[in-house]
């Protein structure tokens, strides 16, 4: 919402398209991807038990 | 090639259209339909072989074909058409000359030898692992080099997008924030780098496997990263699809949104929170904790579909607000019934917007809550879900923007503009169907990527309800309208595109 | 008067669209809490 002569903080972070890339590349590699792979990475082993 | 710094005017929107980027634009949108028509034969294969009564491909064929149709429609139309879209949003909106052409010429050819490569390999029996090429089925090296190939260009088209909004602010081509349909193409290209990463981490072990230097490649590992790809690609093109739609909402009718604060905050929430959607391709699987699906596919992601629902209100307000100023106030929906209906564009985006929002929203959110993941995981209501989202929502709005572009930008009269009306009503009766079709026939329990849901062959007999034989038919049934609908789409944008009368500079209009 | 009503919400057309939306979503959700139900017997 623009008053006279200034800008919101809100229209300041959503021109910033560069702070934009960061967190939208961030945010999911940390949430999907880094925490995914720790998971998987610490998943125990199946140990097969013969008949 | 052209000067860099030639440009035309526009006479409707008197925005600059550099002769680079027209031929990009050109060159990458002819390329998409090319693609569209090979994935569109294909699946008109694949239904006419899922409909019993037809079974039209042998089980080798069947899963060649439905390996090429995903990714010549998923991938090749979708990706190339965004392209020459990202160029649209940021050079002709911006009125800018685009950032490092040459660039933008390798990127392209980087994404047309990656795309044939894996076309050609899919068609000689070498990588018949459907789009999802899930490890341990193995393709031949050429396959993921293809595809490697192909991000590896969209990347850098991406590229190009951000350099040109670079060079747009410092050249002070426009005053103010962003446009909001560039802003939502930002949103499309951020999510895309995020996409093409994973892309990368994933293709280049797979290839380096396919090729014997790695031994192993955890199954689900490649399926966490995989969909890290795959679904994040699908946002990119609901981003696009959207930011189209507020362009089509101007364009026909002279929309403008009610609020544009809340529109551009619900861009910001897909970019921060819609690629984690990925997580509902792993909700069956076993080794993910329960915490990170929930908190991906639950506590985030409804933060996206919260973005969804705000476009999904914001878009129909937008027309209704301006057909109202028109004096189209009678009742509740005069606004709609008095639309221009016989524009493409509109009934496009309009039916774009029903069929992503009622079916594709509605059946992509309750199928990714978890429990309810259990029983549709793997049957034909996923596919009838996806189809409604990329199909009938995504294509569908690309192909209504098509019939603007080739006047405006490509400065050719459409041929057939009869046929360009009709056109998205036939397509999107169609995918109505199929998707219904495929939906119905999934609850109740048909599989999805089968060559024979009769089970015929099977030692071990099994027969679904019957009625799953009625919704395969009407989803059959659909599949060809929708391909009859994809034909009317190549037909008039080829033959337009090539043979339409060169239209002089003050003769395009935006009225048909 | 239409018009006045109009007034405080600029899309009544639209607002009937997102009621219909929402009816249906919540229809979809209970069809297929009650399918899971009839498929996965707990208890």
């Amino acid at each position: 919402m623009k008053e006279e002569g200034k800008i919101s903080r809100w229209q300041v972070f959503y021109d910033d398209i560069s702070m934009l890339f960061v967190l939208g590349v961030v945010i999911p590699t940390i949430f999907y991807v880094i925490w995914g792979v720790m998971e998987l990475a610490n998943a125990p082993t199946a140990v097969i038990t013969g008949p | 090639m052209a000067n860099e710094m030639e440009f035309r005017t526009c006479p409707i929107t008197g925005k600059k259209v550099y002769a680079t980027t027209q031929n990009l634009m050109w060159i990458n949108a002819v390329t998409a339909v090319v693609f569209i028509l090979i994935g569109g034969i294909m699946a008109l294969l694949v239904a006419l072989t899922r409909w019993p009564a037809v079974h039209l491909l042998s089980p080798e064929w069947f899963y060649k074909a439905l390996t090429a149709h995903g990714l010549n429609m998923l991938i090749f139309w979708i990706i190339f058409f965004e392209v020459a879209g990202l160029y649209f949003g940021s050079s002709v909106v911006l009125n800018s000359r685009l950032a490092a052409p040459k660039v933008a010429w390798l990127a392209y050819i980087l994404m047309l030898v990656g795309s044939i490569l894996v076309d050609v390999m899919v068609f000689t029996d070498n990588a018949t692992v459907m789009f999802s090429s899930y490890v341990p089925l193995q393709a031949h090296p050429l396959y993921y080099l293809g595809i490697i190939l192909f991000a590896v260009g969209a990347l850098t088209a991406c590229g190009i997008f951000f350099g040109t909004l670079a060079i747009a602010k410092a050249d002070k081509t426009y005053e103010g924030s962003l446009p909001l349909f560039t802003f939502g193409l930002s949103a499309a290209a951020i999510i895309a780098v995020f996409t093409l990463a994973c892309g990368a981490i994933i293709y280049i072990p797979t290839f380096l496997w396919s090729l014997g230097v790695i031994k192993n490649l955890d199954p689900a590992m490649y399926r966490l990263l995989f969909w890290g790809l795959g679904h994040s690609s699908q946002q990119i093109n609901v981003t696009a699809m959207v930011s189209i739609w507020y362009l089509l909402g101007a364009l026909t009718v002279g929309a403008k949104p009610v609020n544009e604060k809340i529109c551009r905050t619900a861009f910001v929430l897909y970019i921060l929170f819609i690629n984690l959607a990925s997580e509902h391709h792993l909700l069956t699987d076993p080794t993910l904790s329960p915490a990170h699906k929930v908190f991906n596919t639950s506590y985030f992601l409804y933060l996206a579909v919260l973005a969804s629902m705000i476009h999904a209100l914001a878009i129909p307000m937008a027309v209704e607000v301006a057909q109202r100023k028109k004096g189209y106030t009678k009742g509740l929906f005069e606004w709609l019934t008095k639309a221009p209906w016989g524009e493409p564009g509109f009934p496009a985006m309009i039916f774009s917007l029903l069929i992503f929002g009622f079916i594709g929203g509605i059946t992509g959110v309750v199928y990714g809550t978890e429990q309810l993941s259990i029983k549709s995981h793997n049957t034909w209501a996923m596919t009838g879900h996806f189809h409604a989202t990329v199909v009938g929502g995504t294509t569908l709005a690309f192909m209504g923007l098509t019939y603007y572009v080739i006047p405006l930008i490509f400065r050719r009269e459409i041929i057939g503009k009869k046929w360009a009306s009709a056109q998205p009503y036939v397509y999107a009766a169609g995918m109505i169907l199929l998707i219904l079709g495929m939906a119905g026939a999934g609850t109740l329990g048909s599989p999805r990527r089968h060559w024979d849901v009769t089970f015929a062959d099977s030692i071990i007999p099994f027969s679904f309800d019957p009625t799953v034989l009625l919704f395969t038919t009407i989803a059959a049934l659909g599949g060809i309208l929708a391909a009859v609908g994809g034909a009317m789409y190549v037909g008039v944008s080829v033959l337009s595109v090539f043979l339409g009368r060169k239209l002089a500079p003050n003769e395009a209009k935006l009225v048909y | 008067m239409a018009e006045e009503r109009h007034e405080d919400f600029p899309a009544p057309g639209t607002g009937v669209i997102i009621i219909i939306f929402f009816v249906a979503f919540v229809m979809f959700y209970f069809l297929n809490w009650k399918w899971l139900s009839m498929v996965w017997n707990i208890g």
